[in-house]
Formats: structure tokens, sequence, C-alpha cells
């Protein structure tokens, strides 16, 4: 069959013939049963296509599942960041619990020892020098002198009785 | 939260360290010797002794005397808040207190019972605190007393 005749036979099933169109589609149906079973064919398969026609995906979804595949994405490759961080805070964390644990264990093992806890500080302090916070010469008339050598550290607390006469000086 | 066992076991060991650390922490913990090292300073002439050699050029930075003679010595292991005496030669005692903060000592020196000075401190440790002035055999008497 000629291709001309293929186009009547498609336009014919469409529906876009002219009335002199049609004139030659019936005689061509008439001379050519081979344009018969074509047209059969193409009816049937159209009738198939028609019964079995898939929705068009709809945009506004179609635009959701992109989303949602970027967010998911991106929601993998910040959980590949989230998991080093979380390794590290959990070191963080454990040594907070030893630090804190720690301060306390001392602590009420002090309290419980009768003693003061270890923030109070009762032990001598590791600054380089004594400090005087009050001296009283118990000798009658003695008076008291008080100096820090910076360089060796000393702290003198000095009692002047040389203008005394203590009875009790062998 | 997956994550709170996790923290238990990366801190387990060193919880156990911890817990095997700490009582001998402790046992160093809180106690202080107190040295008090009894010298006659005086301008009379006196055997080098070594039992001043480490206290004995800071004396002479400090005072104008020429001589210092080891006289004796004593020594009291004392807990944060404890309380003890060191006993000295020739009837001299250091009456020592220990407590409140920043470890402050309370510190009364007699002889035969009398007392001499009293003082409050706060110490820190190998700074020595001195006390003097005493006469006593035509020198001056000079008590160092050292927190260790």
């Amino acid at each position: 069959m000629k291709k001309s005749e293929l186009e009547l036979i498609s336009r014919g099933l469409d529906g876009d013939l002219s009335p002199d169109e049609r004139v030659r589609l019936e005689a061509l149906r008439t001379r050519e049963p081979e344009a018969r079973t074509v047209e059969r064919q193409w009816t049937v398969l159209g009738d198939t296509l028609r019964h079995d026609q898939v929705a068009a995906p709809d945009a506004t979804v179609a635009w959701q599942d992109i989303q949602r595949a970027i967010r998911q994405q991106a929601g993998d490759a910040g959980s590949a960041s989230t998991g080093g961080w979380m390794v590290r805070f959990r070191w963080a964390a454990g040594l907070a619990v030893l630090v804190v644990g720690t301060v306390l264990g001392l602590s009420a093992w002090r309290v419980l020892d009768g003693r003061t806890p270890v923030w109070v500080m009762t032990d001598p302090v590791e600054s380089p020098a004594n400090r005087v916070e009050w001296v009283v010469a118990e000798i009658p008339g003695a008076t008291t002198m008080i100096y820090t050598d910076t360089e060796t550290d000393m702290t003198v607390i000095w009692l002047d009785v040389a203008q005394n006469v203590d009875p009790r000086d062998s | 939260m997956k994550w709170i066992p996790n923290v238990f076991k990366h801190t387990g060991w060193l919880t156990a360290l911890w817990l095997v650390l700490a009582p001998v922490a402790q046992a160093e913990d809180g106690m202080i010797t107190l040295q008090a090292l009894m010298i006659q300073a005086q301008n009379e002439s006196a055997p080098i002794d070594r039992r001043l050699e480490k206290v004995e050029y800071k004396l002479r930075r400090v005072f104008g005397f020429q001589f210092y003679r080891y006289v004796g010595e004593g020594n009291l292991a004392l807990a944060s808040r404890g309380e003890g005496t060191i006993s000295l030669p020739d009837g001299h005692r250091l009456q020592i207190r220990l407590g409140g903060r920043g470890g402050h000592a309370e510190v009364r020196w007699s002889r035969n019972n009398e007392p001499l000075l009293s003082t409050s401190v706060a110490l820190s440790r190998n700074a020595p605190i001195v006390l003097g002035g005493i006469p006593a055999n035509g020198g001056k008497l000079i008590l160092v007393l050292t927190a260790q």
C-alpha cells in the first residue's frame, strides 16, 4: 500500500476527512482487502491504548517527589558529619562525667572522713610566701615586726624585747 | 539518645582507673608535715652545722647576726584540721592548730608553759616562717617553721 493510502486510513480513523476523501477511502476499502485489514488492526490498537491509558504524572506530585529526594540526599550527607561529631561528643561527655564524678567522689569521701571538701582547700597553699593574719606578743611591753623576704619566701615575725627586762630570759 | 550507653562504655576504664587511684590520692592528701628548727642567732663564733645548711644562707640574708647555732628540732604531721605540739629544747613548745580556709595555722610559742608569741598565718608549702627575737645566752632564739 502506498503511504498516501495509509495516511488516508489514519485520518479516516481520526475523523479528519473531507467528503471527497471519504469517497476515496470507501473506494480503497472496496478495492484493497489489505486496506480493510490495516484499518481493522489500527482500530483494535487504538481501542486497546484508550482502554489501558496510564494517567499522566501530576506535576505537583512529581515536584514533591523531587523535593523529597533532595532532602533525603542532604540528610544522608548530614548524618555522615553528625556521626563524627557524635563520637567527639561521646568522649567529651564521658570526660565531663568522669571529672564531675571525681570531684563529687573526693568531696563525699572527705566529708565522710570528717574533713572539708576539696574545693575549700584547707591545705597549705602553693603561693610562694606565707601570709600573716595576726600576731600577739605575749611578753609585756614587747613589740612585733613582720617582714617577708621575696627572694627566699621567708616570712619573719620578730619580737623586739630588747628594751624590756624579761624575767623568763635565762 | 542511643549514645548514652556508649558514654559509659567509653568511660568505663577511666572510672575503674579512678576507683583504683582515688584511695591512693586520698592517703597522700590532707596530711601536712611541719618542721620546727630551733636556732640561736649570735655574734659569737659558732661551728658550721650541716643541719642548718638549708636555712642558714636564708637567715644571713635577713638578719644581721654573724653566726647561727643549731639548738634542736621537732616534727609534727597533722591532718588538715589537726592540732598538735612540737616540743623543743629548754622547755620551748610550739602548739599548732590547722584549720579554716587557705591552710591557716594558729601557732602558739611558749617556754615552760609561759606564752611568748601567738600568731595566725596562711601557710605555704616549703616557705619558711620564722619566729624569733627571744633573748637567750647573749643572742636571739629563732624558730624556723616549715610546712611540707
